[in-house]
């Protein structure tokens, strides 16, 4: 969905509408806990243990929007049918002018994968992504233990899970609109990990459950902002729609496959020391250092390709081969 | 609503449901099904991405809406997965969080998993996961 939004919205238009979709994952984790709080008391219904009804009610809701997803779903600018030809010329037009041509039709080639695999943008995000991914897995395997250790119960323990996702939520579309304004993803991802490092301190230092709660918001606040700007970061610096989805797919991919690790650091309860150290090297060493060192390296290209030190790439080429070059072209700035 | 459902499933009895009969299913045993689910959503991803702009997103996303999810309401309206212990429960879970992905890959359980059925209980025995540390 989001490399799909992304070739539709110039560059500095996107981060807020990551946020907004990814803030959905956040809204989830609330709804998730009041869902499940309603699903207690349909335990036996029809014969069936209660996880059974969280999948058929959510396989149900599912199902209902796949069918909605047949109309309401549009194909990608070029080929948009809901547009007239004119609108289209001005979708196309305003993607032009933010330096995304491919926008206007791109035929595939295996040399759009190969240019994908040899770009270090592709695996320096991939290792910030992966700083998102595994501390958001772990999230939903320690909280319900703190608010049982806090003494709450059944339905009101259910409940307690909802302030942080919500909170989360909040911050993910704040950041997403302040990226867009100031075009700084790279500080909004270095200064938003801080709260999560500083949240996942105090949940390995504190024997207090009360205070680990405490540590549990700053720990959302911290995760949830960074997925979404981390995509739209890596999305506004890669230019040809097909190179585009292959680098998403990688980095989202490699991201949830570390979800594998979460599932399995969280094995002894309530301390967790295992599972909340693991998650601050990911988050200082992936997410904080990985931005550090993706923004450094950003700027230092932007810089000699404003100083017209990378002006001989385009030497001798015509206009519409230089556009070509996605990314590539000098005149591509990119998103810090 | 999917990824944080799978916790709060466990919550609501699924790792007990899935055991051999009066036992919950092992921590161990219940993070490697676990981890199954990510496999194939991170193999697919890139493939994906290439499979909307190819075929078209009006053609591509009713289809990976589809695909999985008929499986996965009838395979939780299932009633022998009411069965504790029997060989359909932990069948159905990796069916159900693999298809989760939109993709049939069945073929990944047993890397995760060394079946052995005792045939007389009729139960399945689930010995250490592949990738757990027990």
């Amino acid at each position: 969905v989001n490399y799909y939004l992304s070739c539709w919205y110039r560059r500095s238009e996107f981060g807020i509408r990551a946020a907004i979709f990814f803030s959905a994952a956040a809204v989830s984790g609330s709804f998730g806990g009041l869902l499940a709080a309603a699903i207690e008391k349909m335990v036996g219904l029809g014969g069936r243990p209660g996880w059974a009804w969280i999948f058929i009610l959510e396989g149900i809701l599912t199902v209902l929007f796949g069918f909605a997803s047949f109309w309401a779903v549009q194909n990608f600018p070029d080929k948009a049918t809901f547009l007239s030809e004119v609108d289209r010329a001005r979708v196309i037009r305003r993607l032009k002018m933010d330096q995304q041509s491919s926008a206007e039709h791109e035929e595939f080639k295996m040399q759009y994968v190969t240019a994908a695999l040899k770009d270090y943008k592709m695996w320096l995000g991939m290792m910030i992504y992966m700083g998102c991914d595994m501390p958001l897995y772990a999230f939903s395997l320690f909280l319900p233990t703190i608010i049982s250790q806090m003494g709450y119960t059944a339905t009101k323990a259910q409940l307690l899970t909802v302030p942080p996702y919500a909170c989360a939520a909040v911050l993910t579309i704040t950041v997403g609109y302040i990226a867009d304004r100031t075009r700084q993803r790279g500080l909004c991802n270095i200064f938003v990990s801080l709260i999560g490092i500083a949240g996942f301190a105090i949940l390995l230092g504190s024997e207090k459950p009360h205070i680990k709660y405490a540590g549990t918001f700053l720990g959302a606040l911290g995760i949830y902002p960074c997925i979404s700007n981390t995509i739209s970061w890596v999305s506004n610096n890669i230019e040809g729609v097909y190179k585009r989805g292959v680098v998403l797919g990688f980095v989202i991919g490699w991201g949830n496959l570390n979800g594998i690790v979460s599932s399995n650091i969280y094995r002894t309860g309530p301390k967790f020391t295992s599972g909340h150290s693991t998650v601050m090297v990911y988050m200082i060493v992936c997410l904080l250092g990985g931005s550090i060192a993706m923004r450094t390296l950003l700027a230092r290209e932007n810089k000699k390709r404003l100083t017209g030190q990378r002006d001989h790439w385009t030497r001798g080429m015509s206009h519409r081969e230089a556009e070509k070059l996605g990314d590539k072209r000098p005149d591509f700035i990119y998103t810090l | 609503l999917d990824r944080t459902n799978i916790g709060n499933a466990k919550i609501v009895g699924l790792q007990q449901s899935l055991g051999p009969p009066g036992h919950p299913l092992s921590a161990g045993a219940y993070n490697a099904a676990l981890s199954i689910f990510f496999v194939s959503y991170s193999l697919f991803e890139p493939l994906t991405n290439v499979l909307l702009k190819r075929l078209t997103p009006k053609l591509f996303i009713p289809i990976i809406m589809y695909s999985p999810l008929f499986q996965y309401s009838l395979s939780a309206a299932d009633k022998r997965q009411g069965h504790v212990g029997s060989y359909h429960d932990i069948d159905g879970l990796c069916l159900q969080l693999v298809w989760l992905d939109g993709c049939s890959c069945q073929f990944l359980s047993p890397f995760f998993f060394d079946y052995r059925t005792d045939t007389d209980s009729g139960s399945l025995v689930l010995p250490k996961p592949a990738s757990s540390q027990e």
